[in-house]
């Protein structure tokens, strides 16, 4: 950054102010040109400004320095060494734009004694050039004048000499007390004649603008009243033609803009000599002192630049080319880091404390997240951490920081898979995979097999054309039964073993009550019913009391049906048992202590009922399931030692009774329509139609194995022909 | 409160379990009770069948379905005619149809196993041709010829050799799965008691 030393007190500056902080003169270096943009000052040999990058043309930089240096020698015969102002170009147009806090007018600025020194304009060695003024300016200037106050320069004349005296409103103005009477008409006269003059508005700071004569009571009253810092904004610079308007001094900002036509080179550069901007707010700001003592003016904000250059667009905006503010900010932070001194309370231990805290996060065990890593995805220790403190970022919007780790990396790189849990299989996971597995070879199976062989297609008729033979026998065995007999003989076969004992159990409980539970359904009648009359009638001629009972509630009304068909004999009803194995036991529990057995499972029993419980004697169980079968025996027939348990069961379900027949659990079986067939006609001694059936069930067997072994056959043969596979 | 509930019923459970048990064998008052609970819950889940059965055909109904529209029907008859028998208004209402639709309906369904059972047979060695699929017909064609009266030729060969297979083999199987279940019985049962399996949780 480029530093002006004071000429008036060697204090230094920075190049951006145009007074300085300490005394308030005006900062001028030779060979320097203020630019126009950043007011920063610059090499007048430069093209560019070397803070904003604006274009300054070097001709007009020397121009204006040569300007401003007499003005500088004018100014200071005229307003004292205190009031020395600065090359001409630091005048500033209308403004909107605030300078920086370096600008900031120095505080003796307000003192009266250092700037009121009014001093009429005939005493003060005026340049040959200024004389040499046209008089036809003097109009203009002293219309100018009026239009000063509020900023409006009138447009010149065209006359490239006419030089009209741009006034600006600022808000920060030094509280100067002025005497600009001796420079009215002179002013006035250079306005006039610069009045249709059309030149670029000059930029002026708001501590060094001109400030217009406030000549009208209403300004100078607006003004003071306003107190504060008057808003420019390039909406409020005023008409360029419009040279009567007035305006009050703060509130509308000075239009420059044309004005400036037909002013000599030296006067006609963007910057108004300081010397004459001086004395133009001295002597604005000496009326408004007498007319508002009183007023407490507002504290000077301090310069700011005022004209912002314009946003650069961010595409525009070199990645890695920071601009020269960046690299003197950073510049700055090192110096302002270096020259820091060291804390007094820290003494000698600075170091070793500054060593212990690095020792200290350097042996924390950080752990870095993997995603936040850059393109070694590996675990980070503490090392690698510090390995990574330790590199400087190179490019970048980062460049020059330490630590930057790497995202873009770890966040473009894809996403590491998770595997997926190993599920455990089970040993039923397993037998169910093998039922699946067959049930699909099966299904393949037969779609493969499906019409490929005769029978294959004649599968319909096949089944229509077995049925039909089987029902054919079934009729032939029950209405010519000697078929059968001649072919093979007597269809009955002699009794076995377990029929035996079922008659003498049923022989042996005569006269006592038995307890026959019908445990199947309407859908097995066909086979049990026989079996169930055949026995009822046995125990009725045995003058036996048949007490019925059953666990499903089709059964207790079969045997209303069947108990029902046989005459004399005496029924008592339990009827429905619930809740299967816990009925039962229920039911034993019921028979074992029958005295306080009044009622069960919600019914009352009769005294009957309750006799014939405690003096069962046989067990009769009809059933066509195994698990009935099963919970007699086992929770029943265990409990009563004394009484025994014989069963009348389908064919399908007589393998089931084998065990406990061999282990004296069952006293006797009737297993199927043969075995009733034979007990009926061996045992009981009476023919039956029993015996009929048995006939036609013989031929229906005939025809079953037959067509057994023939499909059998077939298929065997058939899967050695390679022509019958696909 | 996710703990509470799953919790009381296995207290419950565990509770009931151990005092039918202990009843059995020590108290059987306790055993008693609880089976005559057990009996009356059994005909509680009964009724319930039968409602939610009602529900579910009626939902059908509601929707054009006619079966179930049947059923409804038949449902509400034998319902009607069970009050009227017990009321005395009709008399053998629901044995009548009992034995005049029920049992002829159940007797012909059952008949058809057997032209299953004969088809499945004929076409087992043509579906899977594997040894066991040869030997389940064998044992079937012999077990039937056991069964069947024979020519005085062929004597009682097959009866022989079907009593023997019947004797052996089967009743040792028979045995061997009736224990089977009974082990499997006592194993639910620890398994409830332990907590372990919990069906009142499905």
């Amino acid at each position: 950054m480029i530093t002006v030393d004071c000429p008036n007190c060697s204090v230094e500056n920075s190049a951006l102010s145009t007074r300085c902080i300490s005394c308030g003169s005006e900062l001028a270096l030779e060979g320097y040109v203020r630019c126009e943009n950043c007011r920063v000052l610059t090499h007048d040999d430069l093209e560019f400004c070397e803070l904003c990058g604006s274009f300054i043309a070097s001709y007009r930089g020397k121009q204006k320095s040569d300007v401003e240096g007499e003005a500088t020698s004018i100014a200071g015969e005229m307003n004292g060494p205190a009031s020395e102002s600065g090359p001409a170009g630091e005048r500033k147009g209308a403004s909107e734009e605030k300078s920086s806090s370096e600008n900031y007018p120095p505080e003796d600025a307000h003192q009266p004694e250092a700037r009121d020194q009014p001093q009429p304009l005939g005493t003060v060695n005026v340049p040959d050039w200024l004389r040499d003024v046209d008089a036809a300016l003097s109009a203009d200037i002293q219309q100018g004048v009026e239009v000063g106050e509020d900023g409006a320069v009138p447009s010149g004349s065209g006359d490239i000499e006419e030089m009209p005296i741009p006034r600006m409103d600022t808000g920060d103005l030094p509280d100067h007390a002025s005497d600009s009477t001796g420079y009215s008409d002179w002013l006035t006269e250079l306005e006039k004649k610069a009045e249709d003059e059309d030149l670029e508005p000059p930029l002026l700071d708001d501590a060094d603008s001109p400030q217009p004569s406030a000549e009208s009571t209403e300004q100078r009253s607006a003004i003071s009243n306003e107190g504060g810092v008057p808003e420019q904004s390039p909406s409020d610079l005023p008409d360029p033609d419009d040279t009567g308007t007035t305006r009050k001094r703060g509130t509308q900002p000075l239009d420059l803009e044309g004005k400036l036509l037909g002013v000599p080179k030296q006067l006609a550069g963007t910057h108004l000599p300081s010397w004459l901007s001086d004395q133009l707010r001295r002597e604005s700001e000496k009326e408004e002192l007498d007319e508002a003592k009183d007023i407490t003016l507002p504290e000077p904000i301090p310069e700011t630049v005022i004209r912002a250059p314009e946003p650069v667009a961010e595409e525009s905006i070199p990645e890695e080319d920071d601009t020269v503010l960046d690299s003197s900010f950073e510049k700055w932070l090192q110096q302002l880091g270096e020259d820091t001194p060291e804390p007094e309370w820290l003494g000698d231990s600075a170091q070793q404390l500054e060593d212990d805290l690095i020792r200290d996060t350097s042996s924390i065990d950080v752990e870095t997240p993997t995603w936040l890593r850059g393109e070694e995805r590996q675990d980070a220790d503490t090392a690698d951490l510090l390995g990574i403190e330790d590199l400087v970022e190179e490019k970048g919007r980062l460049a020059g920081i330490r630590g930057a780790i790497q995202v873009e990396p770890a966040i473009s790189s894809p996403l590491i898979a998770v595997s997926r849990p190993d599920y455990t299989v089970s040993k039923e996971h397993r037998q169910q995979i093998a039922i699946l597995e067959g049930l699909i070879h099966e299904e393949s199976i037969v779609e493969e097999r499906t019409g490929k062989s005769i029978i294959d297609r004649l599968t319909a008729r096949f089944r229509l054309l077995v049925g039909g033979a089987l029902l054919i026998a079934v009729f032939i065995g029950l209405l010519v039964p000697s078929i059968a007999e001649a072919v093979s003989g007597s269809p009955i076969r002699q009794p076995t073993e377990g029929v035996f004992q079922l008659y003498d159990q049923v022989r042996n409980a005569a006269g006592e009550p038995v307890l026959v539970a019908f445990d199947y359904t309407p859908a097995m009648a066909g086979e049990l019913n026989p079996i169930a009359i055949m026995l009822l009638e046995q125990l009725s001629n045995s003058d036996s009391t048949a007490v019925t009972v059953s666990q499903s509630a089709a059964g207790s009304e079969v045997a209303d049906i069947v108990s029902g068909d046989i005459e004399g004999l005496d029924v008592q009803e339990i009827g429905f048992v619930p809740g299967e194995a816990i009925g039962l036991r229920r039911l034993v529990e019921c028979i074992k202590e029958v005295d306080s057995c009044e009622t069960i499972f919600g019914r009352a029993l009769p005294e009957e009922l309750q006799q014939s419980l405690q003096d069962v004697g046989l067990i009769l169980l009809l059933t066509s399931e195994s698990d009935s079968l099963v919970a007699w025996i086992e929770q029943v027939g265990s409990q009563l030692e004394n009484v025994e348990t014989v069963a009348g069961v389908t064919q399908s379900i007589g393998p089931v009774t084998i065990p406990y027949l061999v282990s004296g659990q069952l006293r006797g079986v009737l297993d199927g329509l043969p075995a009733a067939a034979a007990y009926e006609r061996y045992l009981l001694l009476s023919p039956s139609s029993l015996s009929e059936r048995a006939s036609s069930m013989t031929l229906a067997l005939w025809l079953i194995v037959g067509s057994l072994i023939t499909s059998t056959v077939y298929y065997s043969i058939t899967s050695f022909n390679p022509r019958s596979r696909h | 409160m996710a703990a509470l509930k799953n919790s009381i019923p296995l207290v419950l459970a565990y509770l009931f379990g151990a005092m039918a048990l202990l009843g059995l064998l020590f108290v059987p008052f306790i055993a008693q009770t609880l089976t005559g609970w057990v009996s009356f819950l059994a005909a509680v889940a009964l009724l319930l069948g039968i409602l939610n059965l009602s529900t579910v055909h009626l939902r059908r109904l509601a929707k054009g379905n006619t079966y179930s529209g049947a059923l409804t029907l038949s449902l509400i008859a034998v319902i009607i005619l069970g009050i009227t028998d017990s009321s005395g208004l009709t008399e053998e209402g629901v044995s009548t149809v009992f034995r005049n639709i029920q049992a002829p309906l159940e007797a012909a369904m059952a008949s058809l196993l057997v032209f299953f059972l004969l088809f499945s047979g004929i076409r087992i060695v043509d579906r899977r041709r594997s040894w066991w699929a040869v030997l389940f017909i064998v044992a079937v064609i012999l077990f039937l010829l056991g069964k069947t009266p024979m020519p005085a030729i062929l004597g009682d060969i097959f009866a022989d050799l079907s009593e023997f297979l019947t004797v052996v083999f089967v009743s040792a199987g028979m045995r061997g799965v009736l224990i089977g279940i009974a082990l499997g019985a006592i194993a639910v049962a620890l398994r409830v008691l332990m907590g372990t399996d919990r069906p009142y949780e499905k």
